[in-house]
């Protein structure tokens, strides 16, 4: 079997075509099926692609799914050089133990742009410390120059995601996630292979449309006894929603979109585990503050905060 | 007194972080004094912020809450997190 990636499989806008061609890899689980090759023949490879193309070999490595695949490795690791993952990527086509790198991961930037991996790791506490600070620190001072008033908004959105995925995706201790953006936009993205939303939130529901659809849904959770509030996803899209951004959640067999004010929740081939995508514009005089200041209700709880 | 929690880092999503606060939060209200918390730059999980200032509201209840407990330079996502963390831990 060839399996042929090129430049009109990669892109945001393709990531249904990426995913249709990988997802048999789940259904190889510890069948180390011989015979495989992969040839990555794309130009150029988006975060989310490279991401998605990393975790179906990680998840080929970890499970047995493939006998010793081919792959035309001098293109791969052209492409994700771009984004400093590419040793690890290297390890996984081989099927070599990869955990160690994971640490080495490291933000750049360049006079136009920066890239930002990190991995998520629930075991490793020293990920997680460094994700509070080293981490969303690079991101913070890049843009405080740039837009300052909106550097909370992008700090929270990474927390969000950072939080559902290392308290959610209980079975992949080796996800990236990757920011990456300049003076006009930022785009937020990670991959597991973990236990999707609808298998999280309501396995036994068959209406995946209603169950992704609620998983959006402000105090929506399936770990409200374990202190989650079940705000993240909804929040998330509520910041997109007042930075013009777009949304993208993959979900096992669905899609949510997020995209020009509306959402789409459709059928989308089989990923196991998550996709995220998140793209914030860089926007002037917003009134996010403004929109998220009327949720917190004064009267209620009678708060007192000072400037 | 003064907690600043930019020492614990600009963002705070863990529950070792979140139950670290909390319990220098408690130890100090054992003085008996009001409690500045200042949230400088600091960005909260709704899950921390539950898990530190929901609990601590249900237990001290409104009226104690408000006069120990007084946030400071917090911003409108710290506060919209701090509101959510509460609301969900008094609707449990």
């Amino acid at each position: 079997m060839i399996v042929n990636i090129n430049n009109s499989d990669v892109g945001i806008n393709n990531l249904s075509t990426l995913i249709r061609k990988l997802s048999f890899i789940f259904n190889y689980e510890g069948k180390n099926v011989p015979n495989c090759e992969f040839k990555i023949t794309a130009t150029k490879l988006d975060a989310v692609s490279a991401l998605v193309i990393f975790k179906a070999f990680d998840f080929a490595s970890k499970y047995s799914c493939l006998e010793s695949p081919k792959a035309n490795l001098n293109n791969i690791l052209k492409l994700f050089s771009i984004y400093g993952i590419e040793n690890l990527m290297k390890k996984l086509v081989n099927q070599e133990e990869a955990d160690g790198l994971y640490n080495n991961l490291k933000p750049s930037k360049t006079a136009d742009f920066f890239i930002a991996p990190h991995p998520i790791n629930r075991e490793s506490f020293k990920n997680k410390q460094d994700l509070e600070n080293k981490y969303t620190q690079f991101i913070a001072d890049y843009y405080q120059n740039i837009c300052p008033e909106l550097v909370q908004y992008f700090k929270t959105c990474i927390c969000e995601i950072a939080s559902n995925f290392l308290y959610h995706a209980l079975e992949d201790n080796n996800s990236i996630l990757m920011a990456q953006g300049n003076k006009k936009k930022i785009e937020i993205v990670c991959v597991d292979n973990s236990k999707g939303i609808l298998t999280t939130l309501n396995p036994d529901n068959k209406d995946h449309f209603q169950v992704m659809r609620s998983a959006f849904q402000r105090g929506v959770t399936s770990k409200k006894d374990e202190f989650h509030c079940g705000t993240g996803l909804w929040y998330i899209e509520k910041i997109a929603q007042q930075l013009n951004g777009t949304l993208r959640v993959y979900s096992e067999d669905m899609l949510y979109v997020f995209k020009d004010g509306k959402v789409f929740v459709k059928k989308s081939p089989y990923w196991k585990g998550s996709i995220f995508y998140l793209k914030l514009n860089i926007l002037k005089n917003t009134k996010i503050d403004d929109f998220f200041a009327k949720f917190n209700n004064p009267n209620k709880l009678d708060l007192f905060n000072t400037q | 007194m003064e907690i600043n929690l930019s020492k614990y880092g600009k963002i705070i999503s863990t529950d070792d972080t979140s139950n670290t606060i909390l319990r220098e939060i408690e130890a100090s209200l054992k003085n008996n004094e009001p409690i500045d918390i200042n949230a400088l730059d600091v960005v909260i999980s709704t899950k921390s912020a539950r898990l530190i200032f929901g609990i601590l509201y249900k237990k001290l209840s409104k009226i104690n809450f408000n006069s120990k407990i007084h946030f400071k330079n917090a911003s409108t996502t710290f506060m919209f997190a701090v509101n959510e963390g509460i609301l969900t831990e008094l609707s449990d």
